[in-house]
């Protein structure tokens, strides 16, 4: 194994390679690249901030 | 100047012009070009670095990701590009969030995905409000954002 070549493809793909597990969570990311690196931000309640003040009176 | 030192004033000057233009252009390729080779041999150092049963399971994990679609493996390639351009803590995030995204059932990532289409139908104004809303939201300690979620379910409920 110490003298295997990756391909210049698996290369480029290294990154996504080491969080995508399976074809199911590939068809996923790359439908979705935005919104999953994004996730917090669209998790987060929608109406964050007025319930923020509301709690604060 | 004669017709002829005239003609070859001319084309020179259209040389150096047409050079003015196209060497910035090489170099940006050639940059581009450069920064591809640089994030390429980064890769293989790191791949290198990694165990032999590592190695073999990254191998096995692309072998199975062949039989995605042409436009599919693109678009993993943009992502990859994607994660390594990143800063460290912006792509330690990301990785978080596909790990959280995995863990999330086929109900939540429904709701996620018609969220985010509604916001991309928003303003530029209105999905500023809502950053500077989110970035409020991160402040908070996790205790507060509980507080929240529960006010919010009561007002939803109530």
């Amino acid at each position: 194994m110490s003298d295997v070549k990756p391909s210049t493809d698996f290369l480029k793909m290294f990154d996504a390679l080491l969080v995508v597990e399976s074809i199911d969570d590939a068809k996923e990311l790359v439908q979705n690249p935005e919104l999953i690196e994004n996730l917090e931000f669209h998790e987060a309640p929608e109406d964050q901030a007025d319930e923020e003040s509301s709690e604060e009176k | 100047m004669t017709k002829l030192s005239r003609r070859r004033f001319l084309a020179g000057a259209a040389t150096v012009t047409g050079a003015a233009f196209i060497l910035p252009l090489m170099s940006t390729g050639a940059m581009a070009q450069n920064a591809e080779s640089q994030s390429i041999a980064d890769a293989r150092k790191r791949f290198n670095a990694l165990s032999p049963e590592e190695k073999q399971a990254l191998l096995d994990r692309y072998n199975r990701l062949k039989s995605l679609s042409p436009e599919e493996r693109e678009k993993l390639r943009g992502v990859s590009q994607r994660l390594r351009d990143l800063p460290p803590e912006k792509r330690a995030a990301f990785r978080e969030s596909i790990k959280r995204w995995k863990s999330l059932d086929s109900g939540q990532k429904q709701r996620l995905k018609a969220r985010w289409q509604k916001y991309q139908s928003l303003s530029p104004e209105q999905k500023a409000r809502l950053r500077s809303k989110f970035e409020r939201w991160r402040q908070l300690s996790p205790a507060q954002k509980d507080r929240l979620r529960r006010a919010i379910r009561r007002r939803r409920q109530g």
